[in-house]
């Protein structure tokens, strides 16, 4: 017999979740679920002391604000409908409480005194990257061998050298602070950051309004153990009183995500809430995001695997720092694989590897078949993996709009820093992008979660595009025209994020799927249905089809879709929607259907080219467009896949 | 009861007051005129010169480094000190500072920075945010908002004549039937958009719709919750029912209280700043010649391309 198994909450630990409401999720909410204010460390030395999360929630429901660097208004042209706050667990809020609080709980400190010289004498980027080690080094307790403490005597030689020849300052202080693990400790007080904490806490209970605008308890947890971004953005249905039982865990706890996992499972129980964990920028992760090995690089376990299903249901595909989807080298078939890229690991260490690597850890498309490998090994998909969007932003204010970009730091959010940006990083590199969708019945946090965990949602680089994707046994050509897509779509399969299990005689099931463009924003190219499957000798693969696409273009013999064109002006920075189509539509069948083989499939929409960011950018200042950054892009969504089982 | 004359509150006083302070701290903390002839190199003078060189200000650590040094480390630095103090001073002789802009730009730079400092103001009281308020409530204003529903005729599909044709059949039909809000879904085509749209604004519909439509949907006067059509929009012909319009009003103080404050406290800095400014400003005697040039502007003689 046929199957159709709704969005697996199986793996869900929680069994009391507040009651859903009735029927098909029929509201398409947008919000962002990463974003930081001046209580993030980062932020706060580059750029953003004044834009806090009572700032960022006003900005996101669509009231000017001031932006927290160049003190102009700024203002959303579409509001958001949901924003989780998520600044940084590790040292949350301290530099804003040592710095312009000046908290003596902070200031009396030996590092905290430090800090204050440091930017007294005008170098808030050393100050910074002092920060950075920091947390680096407070990472990594125990997985490394600890360099003997600083004493006096080379404290004083160090100050003397410092005087007649150029030193590594952040060697020396890295030095300083490995060598004295209490040092950290300087900063790291957890009644600090429960102060902080709870202000964020606070300023989420006076702006969540039911049915109106949601705001989501949320913080980032941080570990980059040798430069590797292994970074989640955690966040909870709970309300913010409850969630002042708990500190956000941080990497000062432990720079291992397992461990993240076991306190999730831990401390949901304790207060009867559900989490996510959102991991973002594999892209930059040095393959150790989705590595198919463990932590410590033994195999993954069903142990482990099951543990991560619990927790990580999506994954960020995309946000200011570039696109998680996949990359040229790993899919040199698909045309629209070399999109936004982001080519600097964090990393504050002299000498250290600075490129990021290209392999099948570091993109979701690689983790979502290697996902199917290990559910047919292990009988548990650690990668079942849904997709959104979110900015990362650090100003406070949630934009990815292209032509009203408020910058990654407030330090590059003004197209004359750009150029120069922040430490090495050019502000052009930064993409103007991230937004996450959700399909829920209600604009609450209990219904957004669960459409989390349900991973009924989707992620766009930016325009408010609105996609539906179904999947199923029984769809006819003539329902993409359907009066009520949705109706048809819930009535005959299963939503984005959703199971199809044991095709019957082996028949290939259908997707149905409907993409309509922002209202204020560009006409769509084509609509894309991306399939990843495992073969019967354990390999994995991918291809791409078109399945919808704006007028009068046909396909070559070797199947290829001609361009759509671009109207983009490149002296003014604009473009016409004399192209693409306003809505897509259509019933695809996989023509290559194996009943007996794991697949995935995902959609992809592109918008037709517009002007990126930089674009914009040089008009203003009157020069040349910057070398080496795109200047039109194609905006994209990327929805959630539906996995067929046999 | 005593009170603080309105002098006492002006910044401008506040920031002469800051300056003169600093002036005389720099008098009785500088020995008496130096003779512009000579350069002392003693160690106060070595010591901030070390600092200045590292940009590190440790007097301590400077202090050893210096000690430490030998016959010759000590003779370099010596000489290094004597080259820059003299060229500075030959060079201030000369004038060579009064016609440097870049000099200029940054004393100029400094005096915004002290004008900025000195007017962090404390908090507004009830009275200056009400007063704010008041004088700029335009700036608070909502947007009139409509809460309606509507039947679509694709122009696309069924030919734009048709489709308008359409429309009217059904807006006598459902008129007819008395038909409610929620039966739109049962009738016409599918829009590329929503079918219910409720308190949305005028630019959020003319996004969607056209203005013409959004324009129509907004009618003050109506008519509500009767079927109206054709309607025509770039997509095709619409038969509209409008449940409400609620006109913009300017909300209360308490509604947007945050903003207010951050508004207010925006301007205020702005204005004692740029008070401090004029007043500097002001203290000068200002002679404007503009003779020889034209009674009226013109066009440039060189254009800018």
């Amino acid at each position: 017999m046929r199957r159709l198994l709704l969005a697996a909450t199986a793996a869900c630990a929680i069994s009391t979740v507040a009651a859903a409401a009735e029927g098909d999720p029929d509201k398409l909410l947008w919000g962002d679920t990463h974003l930081h204010t001046n209580l993030s460390s980062d932020a706060y030395f580059l750029g953003n002391k004044s834009a806090t999360a009572e700032t960022s929630y006003r900005f996101a429901r669509g009231e000017p604000v001031i932006h927290p660097y160049h003190r102009a208004r700024v203002q959303l042209h579409t509001p958001l409908d949901f924003l989780a706050v998520s600044d940084h667990g590790e040292l949350l809020g301290v530099p804003y409480r040592l710095m312009t609080l000046g908290d003596d709980r902070l200031t009396n400190t030996r590092l905290g005194a430090k800090l204050i010289q440091l930017v007294k004498e005008g170098r808030s980027e050393d100050a910074f990257g002092l920060f950075i080690v920091a947390i680096t080094v407070g990472g990594e307790q125990g997985s490394m061998q600890r360099p003997p403490k600083v004493g006096a005597a080379t404290a004083l030689w160090w100050r003397l050298k410092s005087l007649i020849s150029v030193v590594d300052r952040q060697q020396m202080v890295g030095r300083w602070l490995a060598g004295d693990p209490t040092l950290l400790g300087d900063l790291d007080q957890p009644e600090v950051i429960r102060t902080s904490w709870e202000s964020n806490l606070a300023a989420a209970e006076k702006y969540n309004e039911p049915g109106k605008f949601t705001t989501l308890v949320a913080w980032e947890f941080t570990p980059t153990p040798d430069g590797a971004n292994l970074h989640r953005i955690v966040l909870s249905n709970t309300d913010g009183v409850t969630a002042k039982q708990f500190l956000p865990y941080t990497a000062n706890d432990s720079d291992n995500p397992e461990d993240l996992w076991r306190w999730l499972e831990e401390t949901s129980k304790q207060i009867n809430a559900d989490f996510v964990a959102i991991p973002h920028n594999s892209n930059i992760s040095k393959g150790r995001m989705f590595s198919t090995a463990d932590f410590h690089g033994k195999p993954m376990t069903k142990e482990i695997a099951q543990l991560r299903a619990n927790w990580e249901t999506v994954a960020e595909v995309t946000q200011i720092k570039g696109t998680s989807e996949t990359h040229p080298l790993l899919s040199p078939n698909d045309e629209f694989a070399g999109f936004e890229f982001f080519n600097r690991l964090i990393e504050a260490r002299p000498g250290a590897q600075t490129t990021p690597t290209v392999t099948d850890g570091d993109y979701i498309r690689s983790a979502l078949r290697n996902g199917l490998k290990f559910e047919e090994t292990l009988g548990v998909n650690p990668f079942k993996l849904g997709m959104i969007g979110s900015t990362d932003s650090h100003t406070g204010l949630s934009s990815a709009e292209e032509n009203n970009f408020m910058g990654k730091m407030g330090i590059d959010s003004i197209p004359e820093n750009k150029e120069t940006g922040f430490g090495r990083v050019s502000g052009w590199e930064m993409s103007a992008s991230g937004l996450a969708a959700v399909w829920a019945r209600e604009n609450t946090r209990e219904e957004i979660v669960a459409a989390f965990r349900r991973r009924e949602v989707y992620g766009t680089t930016g325009p408010h595009m609105s996609v539906r994707f179904f999947g199923g046994f029984d769809f006819a050509p003539g329902d993409a025209d359907a009066r009520d897509i949705a109706a048809t779509g819930y009535a005959k399969g299963v939503p984005m994020g959703g199971d199809l299990k044991g095709s019957e005689s082996g028949r290939a099931p259908s997707f149905l799927v409907r993409a309509v463009k922002d209202p204020i924003d560009a006409n769509l190219d084509r609509v894309q249905i991306v399939k990843g499957w495992l073969d019967a000798s354990g390999e994995t693969h991918e291809k791409v089809f078109d399945v919808a696409w704006s007028g009068g273009r046909l396909r070559d013999a070797q199947g290829r879709l001609a361009p759509v064109g671009d109207t983009v002006d490149h002296k003014t920075a604009s473009y016409t929607n004399t192209i693409g189509a306003p809505e897509l539509a259509a019933v695809w069948t996989d023509p290559e259907f194996d009943a007996k083989t794991r697949a995935f499939y995902y959609v992809r929409v592109l918008q037709i080219p517009t002007p990126r960011d930089s674009l914009y950018d040089s008009v203003a200042l009157q020069k040349a467009p910057p070398e080496g950054y795109a200047e039109v892009i194609q905006e994209r969504a990327y929805t959630s896949p539906i996995w067929y089982t046999p | 009861m005593f009170r603080v004359p309105r002098f006492f509150k002006d910044p401008l006083l506040h920031f002469l007051i800051v300056g003169a302070g600093l002036l005389y701290l720099g008098n009785i903390l500088s020995p008496a005129e130096p003779d512009e002839e000579k350069i002392v190199v003693d160690r106060a003078a070595l010591l901030e010169f070390i600092q200045y060189r590292s940009k590190a200000f440790e007097p301590a650590a400077a202090a050893s480094l210096l000690d430490s040094m030998d016959m010759q480390r000590r003779g370099e630095l010596v000489s290094d000190y004597v080259e820059e103090e003299a060229l500075y001073r030959e060079a201030k002789k000369l004038g060579l500072e009064t016609g440097d802009y870049v000099i200029k730009q940054r004393l100029v730079q400094k005096m915004n920075f002290m004008a900025d400092a000195s007017v962090d103001a404390p908090p507004l009281t009830e009275e200056e945010i009400a007063a704010f308020y008041e004088a700029n409530k335009a700036n608070y204003y909502i947007e009139p908002s409509a809460t309606f529903t509507h039947v679509f005729f694709n122009a696309k599909t069924r030919g734009e004549r048709k489709a308008e044709n359409d429309a009217a059949r059904m807006t006598t039909t459902l008129n007819r039937q008395k038909a409610p809000f929620e039966d739109a879904v049962k009738h016409g085509d599918r829009f590329i958009f929503d079918t219910n749209y409720v308190e949305r604004t005028f630019d959020y519909v003319a996004a969607q719709f056209g203005e013409d439509a959004a324009t129509e949907i907004f009618k003050a006067d109506g008519p509500f919750n009767a079927w109206r059509g054709p309607v025509l929009s770039p997509y095709g012909a619409h038969v509209i029912d409008v449940a409400e319009v609620t006109p913009g009003r300017t909300p209360s103080l308490d509604e947007v209280r945050d903003r207010v404050v951050e508004d207010a406290t925006r301007e205020r800095k702005a204005v004692l700043a740029r008070k401090t400014i004029d007043g500097i400003v002001a203290s000068y005697g200002v002679v404007i010649d503009l003779n020889g040039m034209p009674a009226q502007g013109g066009a440039p003689a060189v254009s800018a391309e």
